[in-house]
């Protein structure tokens, strides 16, 4: 169904279109809420706030086009908040196992899907090893695919700072990657 | 045919100006002929006359002597060129480079494929149970969700709640005022010069009729007598002008300490009576 007429239905509190809203986004704002918390249960948990507030703000967001930066900003700022409420940093150690099994994608046979989820795990170390505006700067440009204004008016930085970061924070993973692929290499020779 | 026939030759067989049969037997020659085959290599721009490895060496010891390893800045553009946002001739340069040096090489292919395995990261399975969870959890809400005169009810009493409600609410109120009534504007203190100038005239009036009855020789000794007075009124017309200045400067400075001691003596009178309003509502909503 059409997102400007499911988010009109919702609106009017339909709780089909609702339920079709929520299976439509409940994984992004999940994946989100995992890549700032680094914790599952603690990324469920937020998941499901960020849902009741979506739910309750519904008649704040104006269209279909701005939806998905939307509520990627309220998952973000949710996010935020529950980092400086817990007081700590989101952990620098691999994400927990029962993330990266449920990372795995439908359909791909068990060694695919073993080498997948390693792979992921990977990348997401050598994501905790960027600097914090670097990390979000991927998150946001590369995995979640928001525009570079987007950016920049959710993380309250300018333009051109962005713009500046991206390819630069794109380079620093590649070569973070490739420095964990080589680290990973070396451990298994020796 | 021997070597130096192919030696002589070796322009027009490259050129291909030769006339057939020659070419057909510099050709057996050159199958049989290391040589002649290295010349004709060498003559031809062949790529492989000098081995890979050798190539590389001189290339990267010649750029070290030069401009430097172009590493660095190929790196800076090397995400537009996995985007395909580099300019045709600068991307055939970068390529160039790339086939020659394996670590951009493996960077620029890592570039690629992140650029297709991040976006697939978007996602995260919440797990069963988690749609199920959300629903019930927003049909409560929707539920328990009060009417429109209770939200705005409660929302009062949460703001009548805060600490700061009282000093808020009296800044507002004092802001309110003094936009509304206007600031009282102090009068200008440069009026030194106005008020002297009559002093001034009125002077110069007198000692003019005082001197019109004076004869011309005897003027020396009443002129030099008016002069000392003038001299002396001088002074003290300086002296006035500034107790004046003073009086008007210390005038002034307590209109000011009178006039800002008047917002502050409001907002605090506004914040007490805000305080009590709001001990008010309290009374009268606990009652309810």
């Amino acid at each position: 169904m059409d997102l400007d007429l499911l988010l009109q239905r919702c609106r009017e509190r339909d709780e089909l279109a609702w339920e079709a809203l929520v299976r439509q986004f409940q994984s992004r704002v999940y994946g989100i809420a995992c890549h700032y918390l680094g914790s599952a249960e603690d990324a469920r948990d937020l998941a499901q706030d960020v849902f009741i507030r979506i739910y309750n703000n519904l008649n704040s967001c104006p269209n279909a086009q701005v939806f998905l930066p939307w509520v990627i900003r309220i998952t973000r700022n949710a996010s935020v908040d529950h980092i400086r409420r817990a007081k700590v940093r989101p952990p620098a150690s691999d994400i927990p196992a029962e993330v990266a099994h449920s990372l795995a994608a439908q359909g791909v046979n068990p060694e695919e899907q073993c080498a997948l989820n390693s792979r992921r795990k990977l990348i997401h170390r050598a994501l905790q090893q960027l600097s914090a505006l670097n990390r979000e700067v991927i998150l946001l440009k590369e995995i979640q695919g928001l525009a570079l204004e987007q950016i920049a008016s959710l993380l309250e930085v300018p333009l051109g700072t962005i713009k500046s970061r991206s390819n630069r924070a794109r380079l620093e993973l590649a070569e973070k990657v490739l420095a964990l692929e080589r680290g990973g290499a070396a451990g298994g020779v020796s | 045919m021997d070597c130096t026939f192919f030696e002589k030759h070796l322009d027009g067989f490259v050129q291909e100006t030769i006339a057939q049969a020659t070419r057909s037997a510099m050709q057996e020659h050159l199958a049989c002929c290391n040589r002649c085959r290295r010349l004709f290599d060498i003559s031809r721009g062949e790529p492989d006359v000098m081995p890979f490895e050798t190539g590389e060496i001189l290339a990267r010891s010649i750029l070290e002597k030069t401009s430097g390893i172009p590493c660095p800045r190929v790196r800076q553009h090397l995400c537009d060129f996995t985007d395909g946002l580099l300019g045709t001739e600068y991307a055939r340069l970068v390529s160039l480079h790339l086939d020659h040096c394996p670590a951009c090489q493996g960077l620029a292919r890592l570039l690629g494929e992140l650029s297709q395995e991040l976006p697939q990261m978007s996602e995260r399975d919440p797990g069963a149970g988690f749609t199920a969870q959300v629903l019930k959890v927003t049909a409560q809400e929707r539920a328990s969700r009060p009417s429109l005169a209770t939200r705005i009810r409660e929302r009062w009493e949460r703001a009548l709640r805060r600490p700061r409600f009282p000093f808020e609410a009296a800044y507002a109120g004092t802001l309110l005022v003094v936009l509304t009534l206007g600031t009282p504007t102090i009068p200008p203190l440069d009026g030194s010069t106005r008020v002297l100038a009559p002093v001034e005239t009125q002077l110069r009036r007198t000692l003019g009729n005082q001197l019109a009855g004076y004869e011309l020789p005897n003027l020396t000794r009443p002129i030099r007598t008016k002069l000392e007075q003038v001299s002396i009124l001088t002074s003290r017309l300086a002296g006035l002008e500034t107790q004046l200045k003073d009086t008007l400067a210390s005038q002034r400075s307590s209109a000011i300490r009178h006039l800002s001691s008047l917002p502050n003596l409001f907002f605090r009178r506004a914040f007490s009576f805000v305080n009590e309003l709001i001990q008010d509502f309290k009374q009268a909503f606990s009652k309810e």
